[in-house]
């Protein structure tokens, strides 16, 4: 069983930390809340999602599993107004969950669980620096970097955490003292690359958080973490570097 | 299941041994092993193909795409891919390259890839059309390759998916190897490969239902059959004399081979390579409907095209445009408009008529086949064992246009795919020869970085050797070099001084004056004078000419030259 209310544009958000790594996920419920885990198609990123039901008007679930085509659900999703209630109604008969926002109501067919990739385990990371700043910051960075090059280096080095890219051409650097940011503790320096096209991916969530805190090594995954749902929800992305040597 | 890692294993091997005695051995001993029910896409797969060949299913991912996708798989910018490609000019080898420069690291090793699943996918990449397809099937391209576990096995499946695998099993390779694996007579395989256009097919009824299944296995309507293939013959006489005294000739068109599939309303035209030809040629299909008279029927036929002003054929070249046609049929129609001439029938309401007498089947075509003006009507047949008369009828048919004539033995049954001499080509002039491109040499000076000069070769049947018949610099533009370059780069197997060694995998026409006996090649003869006329773009390299036709057309010669004055 599973019912539900919430704001329609902060689920919009949640669902699509997860949707701009992967076309389907199985989503796990419990009466406390959802989460997911995923993997993209290539095993280089990687998403945890945890929503609180404190992040819901009201929710009602008992322990189970969904599959959702996230590109139908976006889709679904993107037809709501911002300050729109999202009734979610999961029909265990049909097994489609039946979606009513601002008059409309959809009826999604859902995916059977098992023909969805099974959810990787998370590695737990201990990283010798760990970042905090707002998202916005990182989308910046990103941006410019994917001006000149594919992938990016994202480092600390005395204290100032630095964002850099090299093209053929040109060269981008961006560099955030201390003090520019909430936070940052680091046991030395550390450096690690980045393909651009995930990264790109990753911010169109994260750059909307007030606080994202990265965990960087060198040449080592880097792990990105944020609030969502108003501080009700987590999502954690990891992604695999690329080596920085040609 | 099997992996498909296994496959490209033998791929492998296949590649490092040039002997096609090895490599039926190679493939009898591996597909042995396969369980049956997974023997038909292993054994369509190392021929290079994804489906049967009677199978017009296309996966349909452009070049353009392919880079994109190498791109998106290997984290490596297109621009890299494209410079790839440009010195491996072939987008597996470029996978491959791409993938050993990956710079992305993962979390996880990727699951092997099952030859099922890859089936699959390809599948459904054939299916998916309309609007975004294009993105479409490239992503489900990528959702498998990510999976590719080392660079070869990326090359593969790549190569593949273009079917463009350079070290696949011919298919007369594959015919042996199946015999082999199943100890059933290769002719009966071969019989078989011809009824069902099914390597796969075949290779499972072998297995399962030995010599007895492959014997019953029959031809049915909307599956395209190997068509019988003529020998040449000197003159009407030998036609005569191979005949029994008695045989029936008929014009030869200078058209093109066309296979007539009906199943009451429906339609379906073939070509001798069993491409569906339906859909370029409307007015074909609607003589078919109006003329032919039994409910399941097929028919081997000649499509020609007569110019309206002088009621002369049109040469083949101008047909050749029709039939590649996708777009603007209607234009095209109407600029050559096409007649139909059947002249064989292979299966009619229900029943093959395969092992009829052409006796027989002639008179069931003629049954079948109303006349509708010039259109659509048998091809005119003479049955004779006057020689005066046929060669009258050869004279005429010269001068009406035609190539010469066909000489068939009323006797003979229909034997797809089948080159014999129960039914021969009698023309005014000899054949040119189509022979596989073997080695070529860089040119110097303004043709510096292009190919320009060619050694040409035919099969050796027996030893599955290519055997050299000489070496052909004259005949094609710049233009034609330039692209005949590009085409052999990648088939580039070693290069010594400035010759490079190719994989016989480019034919090309070559006309020449004579075939003269020479030490100089391993084939012991030359062509003297010899021409290129064109690549040969609708024979697959399995249709090189064997050395044996090599020695028919220089028996024919040698026959000339001992009886001056004779006219064929």
């Amino acid at each position: 069983m599973f019912k539900a209310v919430i704001n329609a544009e902060v689920f919009k958000d949640a669902i699509e930390a997860v949707s701009t790594l992967v076309d389907e996920a199985k989503f796990r419920l419990t009466k406390d809340g959802m989460s997911a885990r995923a993997v993209d198609p290539a095993n280089v990123a990687m998403v945890a999602f945890d929503v609180n039901a404190k992040a819901f008007d009201t929710f009602e679930a008992t322990e189970g599993e969904i599959g959702i085509d996230l590109v139908r659900f976006m889709d679904i999703l993107g037809m709501a107004s911002k300050d729109d209630k999202l009734q979610l109604n999961l029909n265990e008969e049909t097994r489609k969950l039946e979606i009513r926002t601002g008059g409309l109501a959809y009826t999604l067919s859902l995916l059977d669980p098992s023909s969805i990739r099974k959810e990787p385990k998370v590695p737990s990371l201990e990283l010798p620096a760990k970042i905090v700043l707002n998202g916005t910051e990182l989308r910046r960075a990103v941006k410019a970097a994917e001006k000149v090059s594919d992938h990016m280096a994202l480092g600390v080095q005395d204290k100032t955490f630095y964002v850099e890219a090299e093209g053929d051409l040109d060269k981008v650097r961006l560099e955030i003292p201390e003090s520019s940011l909430v936070s940052l503790k680091s046991t030395g320096n550390v450096r690690s690359l980045f393909s651009l096209d995930y990264l790109n991916d990753i911010v169109k969530s994260l750059g909307k958080a007030e606080q994202v805190s990265i965990d960087l090594g060198s040449d080592y995954p880097v792990k990105f973490t944020f609030g969502i749902a108003g501080g009700n929800g987590t999502v954690v992305y990891l992604l695999a570097p690329r080596i920085e040597s040609e | 299941m099997m992996l498909f890692k296994e496959l490209v294993d033998v791929y492998e091997r296949l590649k490092a041994t040039p002997s096609r005695l090895e490599k039926t051995a190679l493939i009898a001993g591996f597909i042995s092993q396969v369980p049956a029910d997974d023997l038909p896409v292993i054994v369509t797969f190392l021929t290079g193909r994804i489906f049967p060949e009677w199978d017009q299913r296309k996966t349909g991912i452009a070049g353009q795409s392919m880079i994109k996708i190498i791109s998106s798989i290997t984290h490596n910018s297109e621009a890299l891919v494209v410079e790839s490609y440009k010195h491996t000019g072939q987008l597996g080898l470029t996978a491959e390259e791409m993938f050993a420069k990956r710079k992305q690291q993962t979390f996880f090793e990727p699951e092997d890839v099952t030859v099922k699943e890859l089936y699959e996918t390809f599948a459904q990449i054939a299916r998916a059309s309309g609007a975004g397809s294009a993105t479409k099937k490239q992503k489900i391209l990528i959702g498998i390759l990510n999976r590719a576990t080392t660079p070869v096995e990326a090359r593969y499946i790549v190569s593949l998916a273009i079917e463009n695998v350079l070290s696949g099993a011919k298919e007369g390779v594959m015919e042996e190897a199946i015999a082999r694996a199943s100890a059933v007579p290769p002719e009966l395989v071969r019989r078989a490969h011809m009824l069902t256009s099914d390597l796969g097919e075949t290779a499972r009824i072998a297995r399962l239902q030995g010599a007895e299944g492959l014997a019953a296995i029959t031809i049915q309507p909307m599956r395209p059959v190997r068509p019988m293939l003529a020998q040449n013959v000197a003159s009407i006489r030998e036609a005569l004399d191979e005949m029994g005294g008695t045989a029936e000739f008929e014009v030869k068109y200078d058209g093109a081979r066309l296979q007539i599939h009906k199943r009451g309303d429906e339609v379906r035209l073939y070509s001798r390579r069993l491409e569906d030809l339906t859909d370029a040629l409307p007015e074909i299909v609607g003589y078919v409907r109006q003329s032919v008279t039994s409910d399941t029927a097929i028919l081997d036929s000649e499509c020609i095209a007569i110019d309206r002003a002088t009621g002369r054929p049109i040469p083949f070249q101008n047909i050749l445009t029709r039939l590649r046609r996708i777009y603007k049929v209607e234009e095209a129609r109407a600029q050559f408009p096409l007649n139909l001439r059947p002249f064989d029938v292979l299966y009619h309401n229900g029943q093959s008529l395969l092992e009829l007498p052409l006796r027989e089947r002639r008179r069931v075509l003629e049954t079948i086949v109303t006349p509708l003006n010039g259109e659509c009507k048998p091809a005119e047949g003479l049955i004779t064992a006057d020689e005066a008369q046929a060669q009258e009828m050869f004279g005429a048919s010269i001068r009406s246009g035609n190539e010469g004539l066909m000489g068939k033995d009323l006797n003979a049954t229909y034997t797809p795919g089948v080159r014999g001499k129960k039914m021969v080509k009698i023309k005014s002039v000899l054949d040119t020869l189509d022979l596989a491109i073997v080695s070529a040499e860089w040119g110097h000076g303004r043709k510096a970085g292009w190919l320009t000069s060619f050694e040409v070769a035919c099969l050796d049947e027996h030893s599955g050797d290519y055997l050299v018949l000489g070496r052909v610099a004259s005949g094609f533009s710049d233009e034609e070099l330039i692209a005949m370059t590009e085409r052999l780069k990648p088939l580039i197997t070693g290069e010594h001084g400035r010759i490079a060694d190719v994989s016989p995998d480019v034919i090309v026409e070559v006309k020449f004056e004579e075939i003269q006996s020479s030490p100089i090649y391993n084939s012991g003869y030359a062509l003297r004078f010899p021409r290129l006329v064109r690549v040969r773009e609708d024979l697959s390299p399995e249709e090189v000419n064997t050395f044996a036709r090599v020695m028919n057309i220089y028996n024919i010669q040698q026959r000339y030259v001992s009886k001056p004055g004779e006219q064929p």
